[in-house]
């Protein structure tokens, strides 16, 4: 590997997007509409790219991220409303608190449940985020189901983005040192990566805590930015959506994660003129994707385009001679 | 001098006798082979050594320390390294990759150099390709260093194999049936493999094996194994040309 701090190309693209999407709010290019989707967007990134870091690396198919989340959300504005102080200092910190709490939450529960495999984590996290969403309810968490309204509007674009940002680069360089070569072998074979002296239980410990505390974080931020909140929003459905855009942006795939990640949060706002039919285009686009590339749109080892050729070789509508 | 002692070692399963007092040792530099019949608790000897089970009773003495209750990932770390019997690679690593991971122990940069981009994960990343590089060489892998592992042939693969447990600079190999499923001629170039491997890297090895031919000419000793204990240890040829012995065990 070349020692080199970070590569300079992507550093200049993201500078660039920042400045262009930022000007183009204030300059009134995207209303105030587009700009809390943009929002909620760079917020579904943090959640899928840290989901896939869980299910697509390493193999443990989660269904507790919007428990986490809530846990974010309600212990973030728990701390806003307690220290209620200027928003650019108190806000960080009940970010970190958000995310420690979801963490500690998700150790604790991670140290049963990943001595168990396959479908029946997928049981337990549900029952987990269920359990913690009617905590929320009968303990009257916050006014219990009816939620709470006016939290501080703290969540701008820059924030959101910082911090999306620093969150892929956290799990990208991770991924690409000795941690990520030993998550991405223990779900091919997890006695030879016991074998090779990896501790596949620290791991899995590790990873899910590490992605409880950024879903938290996340939760945080989108309880900041849409400022009114309820026990509802964060059911098992909320988690079903974005283990689904893990899935079709490919297990396994940073880049793919964000990708759909964008994608099917916009959607739905894009084709909210015709209600009834959105549901249909965007179920339909998730059949297509299952259908012909099941391995997602970018798959662990092949980039999108490869994919897309090798799907059309396979079913003959592409011709190419060699 | 002794590598690793098995004193007295039994293991039951709910009261079932899987392994009856058993007793067996590796010396350093040597290659011991393992013949028995299928179900004769050869795999389990293994298991045993290298920690997926831990002896219901008896002692594990490797390097003069006891290592009876340890686990698979402590023991690799001390020197004993495995291969399973079905030529285990992981399928969706690179050929490199899988060699990579062999070396992750000799890593030692933490998570805060990874994301502060110290010298020292640089360098030690650096000095781990040119290792990896060397044991592709070694195995003639090289032209495959790119090639998804699950995509070159089972041979191999099952070189491959040999090669992530070498990286990981074990004292004590154990290779369980390495042949299993090649033909004839690719099962004799592999036994030139593994002496190759007893000789360059000055590793003990362990290895089971079924047709006791195979490995007559490259053990210094062959073990034979029986309703889970050893009934005889001795001399390839003397092993060989014990007929008695052998219709106990293969019914010839």
């Amino acid at each position: 590997m070349e020692k080199k701090f970070f590569s300079f190309k992507i550093f200049f693209f993201v500078v660039a997007l920042y400045v262009v999407l930022l000007s183009a709010i204030s300059f009134g290019l995207i209303n105030s509409y587009w700009a809390g989707i943009l929002n909620i967007t760079l917020i579904n990134i943090i959640l899928v790219v840290s989901l896939n870091l869980a299910t697509g690396f390493l193999g443990q198919l989660t269904l507790a991220h919007s428990g986490f989340m809530a846990i974010g959300a309600y212990a973030s504005i728990a701390v806003t409303k307690f220290l209620s102080m200027k928003g650019y200092f108190e806000f960080p910190l009940a970010l970190i608190c958000a995310g420690l709490l979801s963490m500690t939450l998700a150790f604790f529960i991670s140290i049963p449940a990943m001595k168990i495999a396959g479908n029946h984590l997928v049981i337990i996290t549900l029952a987990v985020n269920e359990i913690i969403r009617n905590l929320i309810i009968n303990l009257n968490i916050g006014n219990g189901s009816s939620g709470l309204r006016g939290i501080a509007h703290y969540s701008n674009f820059t924030i959101v983005f910082v911090i999306t940002i620093l969150i892929i680069a956290v799990i990208y360089l991770l991924l690409n040192s000795k941690y990520g070569l030993a998550i991405v072998c223990i779900p091919q074979n997890e006695m030879l990566a016991k074998s090779c002296s990896i501790n596949t239980f620290y791991y899995k410990l590790a990873a899910f805590s590490l992605t409880a505390f950024f879903a938290g974080i996340a939760g945080g931020l989108y309880a900041h930015e849409i400022t009114v909140i309820e026990p509802n929003m964060f059911d098992y459905s909320y988690s079903l959506e974005l283990l689904a855009m893990v899935i079709i942006g490919g297990l396994g795939s940073i880049e793919g994660s964000i990708i759909s990640a964008i994608v099917l949060t916009i959607l739905p706002y894009l084709f909210s003129f015709a209600f009834d039919l959105r549901i249909i285009i965007y179920l339909a686009g998730m059949i297509a994707v299952m259908m012909y590339m099941p391995n997602g749109l970018f798959s662990q080892y092949k980039t999108f385009i490869s994919n897309l050729t090798s799907m059309l070789k396979e079913k003959k509508l592409l011709n190419l001679k060699r | 001098m002794i590598l690793l002692e098995l004193d007295n070692v039994n293991l039951s399963f709910d009261g079932i006798k899987v392994i009856r007092e058993l007793n067996f040792k590796i010396c350093e530099n040597q290659i011991v082979g393992i013949v028995g019949a299928t179900e004769s608790g050869k795999t389990t000897l293994f298991d045993i050594i290298c920690g997926v089970y831990n002896p219901t009773s008896g002692k594990i003495i490797f390097e003069g320390q006891d290592i009876t209750n340890m686990s698979i990932e402590k023991l690799n770390q001390l020197g004993i390294a495995r291969t399973f019997q079905n030529g285990n690679v992981f399928q969706n690593l690179t050929v490199a990759n899988n060699i990579r991971v062999g070396f992750y122990n000799s890593l030692s940069y933490n998570i805060l150099d990874v994301l502060a981009r110290r010298d020292t994960f640089f360098q030690q990343e650096k000095y781990l390709t040119e290792r990896v590089d060397e044991l592709l060489e070694i195995f003639e892998l090289v032209d495959l260093k790119d090639q998804l592992a699950r995509n070159i042939p089972y041979d191999l693969q099952c070189k491959l194999d040999i090669a992530r447990a070498i990286a990981t600079s074990p004292k004590l190999l154990l290779l369980d049936r390495p042949t299993n499923g090649m033909t004839n001629s690719q099962a004799e170039k592999f036994m030139n493999i593994i002496e190759m491997v007893n000789r360059k890297f000055k590793t003990a090895i362990a290895i089971i094996e079924n047709d006791i031919n195979l490995i007559l000419n490259i053990c210094n000793e062959i073990s034979v194994m029986e309703y889970g204990t050893i009934i005889a240890t001795g001399e390839p040829i003397e092993i060989k040309n014990n007929q008695a012995l052998l219709s106990i065990c293969f019914g010839e």
